[in-house]
């Protein structure tokens, strides 16, 4: 006589599509150690079913409205800060073009009907090279003021982060 | 009773009444995965609340493709597990190692004498004693499984595992339990 596997006990308690039914509950009848085992199975799975008494606090669903609102007004200030550094990153870029690159000869060579991309490129490394000359006297100024707007926006960063720190995800 | 899809649309829409219902809904849920995988009781509910941030930044992306609480147990199942990763605190793969070694034989069983064992008559109370000796991974499915009613393919999508060794797991941790129980107490407490 084979006598009923603990898989499919649990298979029967799970009223899963266990096959066996019939045949598990005609040995049951008979077998006084599947009957014990079964018994011992079905105690346990009444037992997983009790809860457990883990709970959150009261009042916890206004904690994280609460926190849900500080969030919000993290990120509000996060995506103005974002804007406005785009926003001057954008001007800082649009100025030093126009002051240095000459547009009008560039125009001209984008206006011309089928200009070969081989000119295009040649105009655009002929403008980056003009500009290195131009930048070079003030290449101190410029990479000092890079460094100054960058160290801005890292400390910016980094005491905004530890502000909020808990306040976010 | 109230209808997820209704409630979504309602917090979508900006009533933030609705997300306190939503939470009210499904703050049991969240603290049966978090406190199960968790340890440490004094982040676990700065952990739920992460949860339920999270839900409230992703419920746009949210199509109904799955049940809302399949979802909200995902997120709380995947932040509670980036908690363990950031801690390094492992989760146990498997109940037998490669060598055969019987991990959850070993777990030692923190703040309970034999004499308060012998004391704890109450049979529920010894089977979530022992439900809480298992490693989390196999706490949280049971818990999942028998609490939240899930069904094996739900908890195999929330746990992304395949169904057949979520099934298996579930299996070997109910006859784990039952061969601990048997083992620590009279049979005849335990068939009382």
């Amino acid at each position: 006589m084979r006598h009923i596997s603990d898989d499919e006990m649990q298979a029967y308690l799970d009223q899963s599509d266990f096959s066996e039914k019939d045949n598990l509950k005609h040995h049951l009848r008979t077998c006084s150690w599947c009957r014990n085992r079964f018994r011992q199975y079905q105690q346990l799975y009444e037992g997983l079913g009790k809860d457990s008494g883990y709970k959150l606090p009261e009042g916890f669903s206004d904690s994280v409205m609460a926190r849900l609102s500080i969030v919000s007004s993290v990120s509000s200030v996060h995506r103005q800060l974002n804007v406005l550094w785009g926003s001057l990153g954008l001007i800082a870029t649009l100025c030093l073009v126009w002051y240095f690159i000459d547009l009008e000869s560039l125009a001209v060579c984008f206006t011309r009907p089928f200009t070969p991309l081989v000119q295009v490129g040649q105009v655009i490394l002929l403008q980056i090279r003009d500009f290195l000359s131009i930048a070079d006297g003030y290449a101190v100024p410029l990479v000092a003021s890079g460094l100054i707007i960058l160290g801005v926006a890292v400390v910016d960063r980094l005491l905004l982060y530890f502000r909020y720190k808990q306040f976010c995800l | 009773m109230f209808d997820d899809r209704i409630l979504i649309s309602e917090i979508l829409s900006g009533n933030k009444a609705a997300f306190q219902t939503f939470i009210e809904a499904y703050q049991k849920l969240v603290s049966h995965v978090v406190f199960r995988i968790v340890a440490n009781e004094f982040d676990r509910e700065d952990l739920c609340q992460d949860v339920f941030l999270r839900v409230y930044q992703n419920l746009g992306k949210f199509k109904f493709k799955c049940k809302v609480s399949t979802w909200v147990a995902q997120i709380a199942y995947n932040t509670s597990l980036n908690y363990l990763e950031k801690r390094k605190i492992p989760l146990v793969d498997d109940f037998i190692s490669n060598n055969g070694h019987n991990q959850l034989a070993e777990i030692p069983e923190y703040g309970m004498t034999p004499q308060q064992y012998t004391e704890t008559r109450d049979l529920n109370q010894r089977i979530q004693n022992e439900v809480n000796l298992l490693p989390p991974q196999y706490g949280v499915l049971i818990v999942l499984y028998h609490l939240e009613y899930m069904s094996y393919e739900e908890i195999a999508e929330i746990t992304n595992q395949p169904l057949g060794t979520v099934k298996s797991y579930i299996y070997r941790a109910r006859r784990m339990l039952k061969d601990r129980l048997l083992e620590k107490y009279e049979l005849e407490d335990i068939l009382q």
